[in-house]
This record gives C-alpha cells, sequence and structure tokens, in this order.
C-alpha cells in the first residue's frame, strides 16, 4: 500500500465527504467528520493494513491526516 | 441427574419509542440512515418519568409467568440484574418479589453487571438449581441507561434503550448438564471506559447543577452521565471475545459446526459486523435482534433467544453458545443445551 493509497482509504473509509479535498495534512481533530463512529472506522482500516487492532490510545493525540499515516508508515511502500 | 433448565424467556419494552429520525433532528452531522448504517438500530425505547427499571422487570417477569404457566407460589429464586437500582438499598429484587407476589421462602438477591450479565446469571441459577438450594427460578435482567444519558451525546444515545427480560428457568432430569461448561473474566483497568463517573459513594449527587462539558465530537455529558469511551471498548471487544469463544469451545469439546447459534451481546452493528467477519461465523449461525430496541445491556442475550423461539428457530437438542461483554470490563460465555419442555 502506497502513502497515497493509503490516504485515499482513509478518506473513504471515514466517508469524508466528496466536496473536500483530503490529504496528510488534512485537519481531523474537532471536524465534525471526525467522530467517535469514525475513529472506529479508522482503527478497523489501520487494521486491514497492519494487520492488527492498534490500542486505541494511539488514536487519541490524532489531529491531522498525516498522524494516521505515521501509524502505519512502516507497511506502506 | 438434577440440572437446571431454561424453560421460557420474555421480555418488556417501555412503550417509548426514540427513532433515528428524531435524532438526526438533534444531531444534524448524522442522518438516521448513517445512525442505522453505524449502529444496526432504527428505533429504540425509552422509560417514561417515573418508570424504573424494576417495572420493567416485573413487567418481563408477569409475561413469563403467564407464558409458561408456572405456579408463582413454587418460585424459590429471584436473580435480578441491574445498574439502574430503585435505590442505593434495599436490594431491588426483594421489592420484585414482593410485587410479583413470589413466596417469602424465596431466596432474592441483585448483581450488578452490564453486557456480561446473562452467562453469569445462568451459572449463579445453576449453582442454586443443581445443588438443591432451589428448584424453579426467575433470572430478570432489566436497565434503563437512558436516565444516565445526556441528551446531546450521540455517542451513546444512539446505541443504549431500556429494556427488561425475565427467564423461567427449573429443575429438570436430564443426562447431562443443560447449562455450561462457562468462562468468566475481568479486567477493571477498563472501568474508566464505559461509566457513570457520579453518583455513587466515591462521588456523591452534588447539590448544585453538574457542570456539562463538550467532547471533541461536539457530544455534550456532565460526569453525572454515562460516559462511553468508544474506542477502547471496540479495542477491548475485538482483542478479548475471540478468544473467549475459542476458549469456551474448547472447554465444551464443541467443534463449531456443532453450534446452532452465536448469540453475541448486542452491542452495536459496527462491532457485531466486525467480530462476526473477523471470527468467520456465517450469518446462519449468528443471529442479531436489535434493531427495533438497542442495545439493552443486559438484556440483549435474552432477548435474541426469545426470538430464535418465538420465530420457530429454536429446537430441542441445539446448542447454542451465549458472549456477554462489556462495561467493567467484564466478559462471559458459556454453551446453552436448549432442553425446554415449554411451548413456545
Amino acid at each position: 500500500v502506497t502513502r497515497d493509497e493509503f490516504l485515499a482509504g482513509l478518506a473513504q473509509a471515514l466517508e469524508w465527504p466528496a466536496d473536500r479535498p483530503f490529504n496528510s495534512a488534512t485537519r481531523l481533530k474537532g471536524d465534525p467528520a471526525w467522530d467517535s463512529v469514525a475513529v472506529l472506522s479508522a482503527m478497523t482500516f489501520v487494521q486491514d493494513v497492519v494487520g492488527v487492532i492498534l490500542p486505541a490510545t494511539e488514536y487519541e493525540g490524532v489531529e491531522v491526516a498525516n498522524d494516521l499515516v505515521a501509524l502505519v508508515a512502516d507497511q506502506l511502500s | 441427574m438434577r440440572v437446571a433448565v431454561i424453560q421460557a424467556i420474555e421480555h418488556h419494552l417501555p412503550e417509548r419509542i426514540l427513532t433515528n429520525d428524531e435524532l438526526a433532528t438533534v444531531y444534524p452531522s448524522w442522518t438516521a440512515e448513517k445512525i442505522f448504517e453505524k449502529t444496526g438500530i432504527r428505533e429504540r425505547r425509552i422509560v417514561a418519568e417515573g418508570e424504573t427499571a424494576s417495572d420493567l422487570a416485573v413487567a418481563a417477569a408477569e409475561k413469563v409467568i403467564a407464558r409458561s404457566g408456572v405456579d408463582r407460589s413454587g418460585i424459590d429464586l429471584l436473580v435480578y440484574c441491574t445498574q439502574s437500582p430503585d435505590y442505593a438499598l434495599p436490594t431491588t429484587a426483594c421489592i420484585i418479589q414482593d410485587r410479583l407476589g413470589l413466596p417469602t421462602t424465596t431466596a432474592a438477591f441483585d448483581f450488578n453487571l452490564g453486557c456480561s450479565a446473562y452467562p453469569y446469571g445462568l451459572a449463579m441459577v445453576r449453582g442454586f438449581i443443581e445443588t438443591g438450594a432451589a428448584s424453579t427460578a426467575l433470572l430478570v435482567m432489566a436497565d434503563t441507561y437512558s436516565r444516565y444519558i445526556h441528551p446531546l451525546d450521540k455517542s451513546v444515545r444512539t446505541l443504549f434503550g431500556d429494556a427488561g427480560s425475565a427467564s423461567l428457568i427449573t429443575v429438570a432430569e436430564r443426562q447431562r448438564p443443560s447449562l455450561g461448561p462457562f468462562i468468566f473474566g475481568t479486567d477493571g483497568s477498563g472501568a474508566q471506559s464505559l461509566i457513570v463517573p457520579r453518583g455513587g459513594a466515591r462521588a456523591p449527587f452534588r447539590h448544585e447543577p453538574a457542570k456539562e462539558t463538550v467532547d471533541a465530537s461536539g457530544n455534550v455529558r456532565s460526569d453525572e452521565n454515562l460516559f462511553m469511551d468508544g474506542p477502547a471498548i471496540f479495542e477491548f471487544s475485538v482483542r478479548r471475545v475471540p478468544g473467549l469463544v475459542a476458549t469456551l469451545l474448547e472447554r465444551a469439546e464443541l467443534p463449531r459446526s456443532a453450534v446452532r447459534y452465536f448469540i453475541f451481546h448486542q452491542a452495536s452493528e459496527f462491532l457485531l459486523g466486525y467480530l462476526q467477519k473477523k471470527m468467520a461465523i456465517p450469518d446462519a449461525q449468528f443471529p442479531r435482534h436489535f434493531a427495533h430496541c438497542g442495545n439493552t445491556v443486559s438484556s440483549t442475550i435474552p432477548i435474541v433467544i426469545q426470538d430464535l423461539m418465538d420465530t420457530g428457530r429454536l429446537a430441542r437438542g441445539d446448542t447454542l453458545v451465549c458472549v456477554g461483554f462489556g462495561v467493567g470490563y467484564s466478559w462471559g460465555a458459556n454453551v446453552i443445551r436448549w432442553e425446554a419442555d415449554v411451548r413456545s
């Protein structure tokens, strides 16, 4: 999975509004789309990439999409 | 041998219906369809002002007494699970015993668990019956989480509904146990992940109005309201449940193909769907029945079993695996070999 593929898949998993760009700099914290359900969607999407469920605490400090990229950086090509 | 057998199950829902359409008007970022897609719930039932969990419990118990035709004067055990007791004391089960007109020879007590309650309750009732301490038991569960939920907290208001359920369990002569084996577990380090922080002895209610806060998702609550750390609960569940089921099947020496139904606590569609996929359980073995009532905490498993009975999908000799997990953290699982004498 490339970084761009990961971000595209993440946007889909989060059901990010199509009329708003989604890239590594996209701010999640405070955005209505980054709600409790979206966090669960991110957890399962990341699990699909790295193969395991990462601790929920890993998601507490997420501010921008790149913070999620950082969680799986080892797995990206 | 003397064994405990579930004879009948009933449940009772309060009248007031809270629909997704109604919730969508309160939470503009979620449509009614999105709420259903994520939770698997179309509506939930909410108690009226002044109505308590014990009212739901009594109604469910009256239904199961009527359905089974059991003589209430012969009921000698009442086990009641709730996290919404009528009072700090006395034990709500004592009040229910009186309201149901059960004899004063009835043993009655409460226990406090949530989503893991049904396996715990079955194990306790089995213990009473198979040791000869009781012969005819009501296992009653009821919760009114709506009492704890802030109306502007969509993270929990979309999920939880109020309900009561009652299972009639009696002594019978069988060649092998009907209930069990059981597996239980606890990890109290997760206590803060699903909690009503205030109102107990550790942090009593204040006299002044509770201070409300808004979280990053816009949910409003105070420390007198239910708080759920969804990601933490999800992580706990997906880490714990598959191993719990595997251990139970191993202890029961049961191949998965011998299980008619895996009846999981009906937490949410998101979690159930994830667990079902992860554990590769076919749809036919994985019943759901909560779209009409939401996550009813301690009553979700008996409500599913009753639906299987009522729709003719449960037959004598079927093997069920019940799996409860959640607040605590607490979990439990058990096998039921369906042996009911009472026809649904």
